[in-house]
């Protein structure tokens, strides 16, 4: 006898464009990462009168320097159809940002590329960015 | 814990608490610019570390999220609104 495999389906996010004259409201959210509040993630999605989710606006990696939260690295996907891409500042001085979509897997829904962005790049590569980032800024915080 | 770990191990919880907060239903409406602290089910050592998070941010006069993890994959995160 065969073994019968069971496979599980994880729910897709497939999002409709968004209707010109569809209300949607801004949810930001902040999750703070040590206790030193140093380091955060920052996302910003718009939901509709249901509280359905419409359009990831943005995740982003930040780092608190002289009492402002500075962004290092985010990611979008240019208005929930595009491809993810990913924008790194330079510098504080220079406000030059590199976009690329680099490395980045492709997923066909958006929990994929939620996953993929914190657990893959930024769980990997926030120390590189961080340091890269205060580097080029001429700063040494740690 | 080491500040390295605790990011670490907190950009795990992130993702999920993210996916959580996009795909659950239910959801309360919370302020817009709220802090999600996020709570291990099983971390105790995070859990530990995250609190004197919490008790740090709290005297940023933000709004403040505690985000429980569920210790099942079908339950829901519990939100409690800390400060508003």
């Amino acid at each position: 006898m065969q073994k019968k495999i069971r496979k599980h389906k994880k729910p897709l996010l497939i999002l409709t464009p968004i209707k010109p004259d569809e209300k949607l409201h801004e949810q930001i959210g902040r999750v703070p990462l040590n206790k030193a509040f140093t380091d955060r993630i920052s996302f910003s999605v718009l939901r509709n009168k249901k509280n359905n989710i419409r359009k990831i606006q943005n995740v982003s990696y930040e780092i608190l320097i002289d009492e402002q939260w500075e962004w290092v690295v985010r990611f979008d996907d240019h208005g929930g159809n595009g491809e993810l891409h990913r924008h790194r500042r330079l510098s504080l001085i220079d406000e030059k940002i590199i976009e690329d979509n680099a490395r980045i897997k492709k997923y066909k829904n958006k929990d994929g590329e939620l996953t993929w962005i914190c657990n893959k790049d930024i769980k990997k590569n926030y120390m590189a960015y961080r340091s890269k980032f205060l580097k080029n800024s001429g700063l040494d915080l740690y | 814990m080491s500040n390295k770990n605790q990011t670490i191990k907190n950009i795990s919880l992130t993702e999920k608490l993210m996916n959580y907060l996009i795909h659950g239903k239910n959801i309360p409406e919370l302020p817009k610019d709220a802090y999600f602290v996020p709570f291990s089910s099983k971390d105790k050592d995070l859990n530990k570390v995250n609190e004197e998070l919490l008790e740090s941010i709290l005297k940023e006069d933000k709004p403040v999220v505690k985000a429980q993890e569920p210790s099942a994959k079908n339950q829901s995160w519990i939100l409690t609104p800390v400060n508003f």
